[in-house]
């Protein structure tokens, strides 16, 4: 067995894989809980973003956390594995893409991450690095779970 | 390990179940927001509101379009009230203020006051007068107890 087998063979073991189905959809279906019960406070978070136009901030504000809930309970269920961790990786992008985007125009908002508390503003690149973080284990399960194909 | 057209499909199915849920959750929730258009403004924050004051002598000289609302309970305000004041308790606020709405609306301003410097019921009816959008409004915080206590006209 080669070396890169042998890598390969470890990413896709069945107990990294676990963790990381837990850990990104652990992860997601928490944030998405908060959202859910305050769309109106997470719509206005959107708007604050200041990247959609004022009338197309309620349906991500509604989508959003649903999405993230549904795409959550069904990787840490290992149902469409490998589908919904790269839908939750293209949630990440996005939400990186948002908060830079905005960092480098120098707004300063509430991050809408998991809550809906406008205290919840930190340093747009701490939580660019988070996503990042976040990402890891979804691209692990995107690239090497070998359960659904 | 190679993503295929399955995979697209399954993220659509999820992306839409998600829109779908949180839509129908809209639709069932008590304040649905608005789709397609712009939020709200943000719900006057009544409770933030600092509401300017004025004293006995502000209300003694009260002419036209001016009008007093006692917050007190009705029969508080059927003791005795400033001469010209309105009855709207605020613990009544829901049943009254329908029919008090057109004249209240007519009015340039609205002085609102209850018994005395301590209570809390004048300001408590010009917050909900104020989720009404009735903004043109003071508060008397001497109230029932500094009118009558100066000797003033009381009406009953």
């Amino acid at each position: 067995m080669t070396s890169k087998n042998k890598l390969k063979g470890i990413l896709s073991s069945p107990p990294l894989q676990a963790l990381c189905r837990l850990a990104l959809g652990g992860i997601f279906i928490y944030a998405s809980l908060d959202k859910i019960a305050h769309p109106q406070e997470f719509a206005r978070i959107i708007a604050n973003y200041s990247i959609l136009p004022d009338f197309l901030v309620t349906l991500p504000a509604l989508a959003l956390p649903w999405v993230e809930l549904i795409a959550g309970l069904s990787l840490v269920a290992g149902l469409w594995t490998r589908s919904s961790a790269l839908l939750l990786c293209l949630l990440l992008l996005v939400f990186m893409a948002a908060l830079g985007f905005n960092a480098l125009r120098g707004i300063s908002l509430s991050c809408g991450c998991f809550s809906t508390s406008a205290s919840d503003t930190e340093n747009a690149y701490v939580l660019i690095f988070r996503d990042l973080l976040i990402l890891v284990p979804g691209l692990l399960v995107v690239f090497f779970n070998r359960a659904d194909d | 390990m190679a993503l295929s057209k399955r995979h697209v499909w399954q993220m659509l199915a999820l992306a839409a179940a998600g829109l779908l849920l949180g839509l129908g959750w809209n639709f069932f929730a008590g304040r649905p927001l608005p789709l397609l258009r712009p939020l709200p403004a943000p719900e006057a924050a009544a409770a933030d509101v600092r509401f300017g004051e004025v004293d006995a002598d502000f209300v003694l000289q009260t002419g036209s379009g001016i009008l007093l609302l006692d917050a007190r309970a009705a029969a508080a305000y059927r003791l005795g009230h400033i001469p010209g004041a309105l009855s709207l308790p605020v613990g009544e606020f829901a049943g009254t203020f329908a029919a008090l709405a057109p004249r209240l609306r007519q009015a340039r301003l609205l002085v609102v006051y209850c018994s005395g410097p301590t209570c809390d019921d004048s300001r408590a009816l010009a917050s909900r007068l104020w989720a009404q959008g009735l903004k043109s409004l003071l508060l008397y915080k001497g109230g029932m107890e500094d009118w009558s206590g100066g000797g003033r006209d009381v009406e009953k």
